[in-house]
């Protein structure tokens, strides 16, 4: 091959390489994504209504996972379910922020349930501070197991603050999101909280 | 014409550069847990398939955040103290840009010693005001003040180098028109609208024609000049050199017996290095500019360059 032949090779190869490195990223870019159904690990968790949104965003700001589990009140293992869920949170208060929902009240559940996909009661889901749902169990979790569920969502909330310099940008201020009002709303979970403890003990008396 | 000792050399430095390439890439194999390990390279993470974080990206933030980056310096110093820039020359995707422009170019040109000694300086200075506006921005996080001022600054205030990468244009927003474009081919229009294009393809800054000026010119110069930007604008180099990597423990080393005194090296050097004349000056290779490309060493005849480690 004659010496102007190897450099018009050269050229030809180098441009191909070029135009290779960005057909890559472009080709990345276009392939369209698996689409995961709303509410199931991976996908982004819905801010159904103002409250979720709330504790979402305090989650956000805080860099806390928020634990949520969508219980029945009319449900027998929802209600056991319940009953651990709220032991278990006082042990994790410091770490992770919690969420009651009940189905089929107009409080918070009914909107959230369609939004979450939620066909089974109980059902726990985990969402990451970057408002991805991370994990989510249908049925009875024991405290063993829930206490698994809750150290798993943990570690990759840890592995998610390491990570965060991937998010090049700081996590927006919202103005509705003040400490004070979480705080207050944090009271009125907590008095719920109270009161369904107190409809749960009724219930549980009641069935024996 | 080249030897073939030296060809060969320069298809498995091409090789090793783009295998680097698609491991940096390597979310285009489906692998895509992101590492989180700081590379001494000018490599954005917004690129969509990055692996790892380009570490000039992490020193921005975490200075603008108001934390010390202990874990990126710590790993820029274990690296400027072994293999001193060799990130630059075998690893970093926009150096291999720049390699593959030089090799498209039709004529070198060797700029004269003056204005090659001025210019290279720029890049500490791109270095140095990139530090002190993150700096400031860092402490007056720390302290809770100067919010306004934050504000205004907007997207420039925590990365006030990214808008101006020519590596975040290239590999983030060219990708990023190109895949709009090929998506949407009836909207070519909106080439002609670069406030429309900035917010369709969600690029940030409103600079967005600046930037693929800035690139085009870059691009032009690199068909001429090898390494433009390395040898001249690329803070990340500067701050490797800055670390020490002048006094790695890889080098090259100078057989003065073989030596025939050609020129060839010096020639050579993608970064304008007057290679014999430091050879001869300190024994090895120590120069903060070498990006330890090896080009030298196999361009030699007499074969008298040789890779030393720890000598």
């Amino acid at each position: 091959m004659s010496s102007e032949a190897k450099i018009w090779a050269v050229r030809c190869i180098s441009i191909v390489l070029i135009i290779v490195m960005i057909a890559v990223i472009t080709a990345y870019t276009l392939t369209p994504k698996p689409t995961i159904p709303a509410g199931y690990p991976g996908s982004t968790a819905p801010k159904s209504t103002f409250t979720i949104a709330k504790v979402l965003d305090e989650s956000n700001r805080t860099g806390k996972p928020v634990i949520m589990l969508f219980y029945d009140k009319t449900s027998n293992i929802s209600m056991k379910q319940l009953l651990v869920f709220l032991n278990v949170k006082q042990q994790y208060a410091n770490r992770s922020l919690f969420m009651i929902l009940e189905v089929n009240t107009r409080y918070n559940g009914s909107e959230a349930c369609e939004d979450y996909n939620i066909v089974v009661c109980p059902t726990t889901i985990s969402v990451l501070s970057n408002y991805t749902i991370y994990k989510r169990y249908e049925g009875l979790l024991n405290e063993t197991m829930l206490k698994l569920f809750i150290n798993d969502t943990l570690a990759a909330q840890q592995k998610l603050l390491v990570k965060s310099i991937g998010h090049l940008l700081p996590p927006k201020e919202n103005a509705c999101n003040t400490g004070e009002s979480i705080q207050a709303f944090d009271l009125v979970r907590h008095k719920r909280n109270l009161n369904d403890l107190i409809l749960v003990r009724k219930d549980l008396v009641n069935s024996l | 014409m080249p030897s073939k000792k030296f060809t060969l050399f320069k298809i498995v430095r091409t090789t090793v550069q783009f295998i680097a390439f698609i491991i940096l890439n390597a979310c285009i194999l489906g692998v895509c847990e992101r590492i989180t390990i700081p590379l001494p390279i000018l490599y954005p993470s917004t690129v969509p398939t990055t692996m790892f974080l380009g570490g000039f990206d992490v020193i921005q933030y975490r200075i603008s955040h108001a934390i010390f980056p202990f874990i990126a310096l710590g790993i820029f110093i274990v690296v400027a103290a072994t293999v001193g820039r060799a990130f630059c020359g075998w690893v970093c995707p926009f150096g291999f840009l720049q390699d593959l422009m030089s090799y498209i170019g039709y004529k070198k040109v060797t700029v004269s010693k003056g204005a090659h000694n001025f210019l290279k300086q720029i890049k500490y200075m791109v270095l140095f005001l990139t530090i002190l506006m993150v700096g400031i921005v860092g402490v007056l996080t720390a302290q809770d003040r100067g919010k306004e001022f934050i504000d205004a600054l907007g997207y420039y205030a925590y990365q006030p180098f990214t808008p101006f990468s020519p590596s975040e244009t290239f590999f983030t927003v060219i990708p990023k028109i190109v895949s709009y474009i090929t998506s949407n081919p009836s909207q070519l229009r909106v080439l002609l609208d670069p406030m429309l294009l900035m917010d369709l393809i969600e690029v940030q800054e409103p600079i967005l024609v600046f930037r693929i000026v800035f690139l085009g010119i870059l691009l032009t110069l690199m068909f001429f000049i090898p390494r433009f930007w390395c040898r001249y604008l690329c803070p990340m180099g500067a701050l490797m050199a800055t670390l020490g990597s002048e006094y790695s423990l890889l080098t090259i080393k100078r057989n003065i017996v073989r030596c025939i005194e050609c020129e060839a090296c010096s020639k050579v050097c993608p970064m304008q290095i007057p290679v014999l004349k430091v050879l001869k000056e300190k024994g090895k290779l120590m120069d903060s500019e070498c990006i330890k490309c090896m080009d030298c060493m196999f361009i030699c005849p007499e074969n008298a360059l040789s890779i030393t480690v720890m000598e």
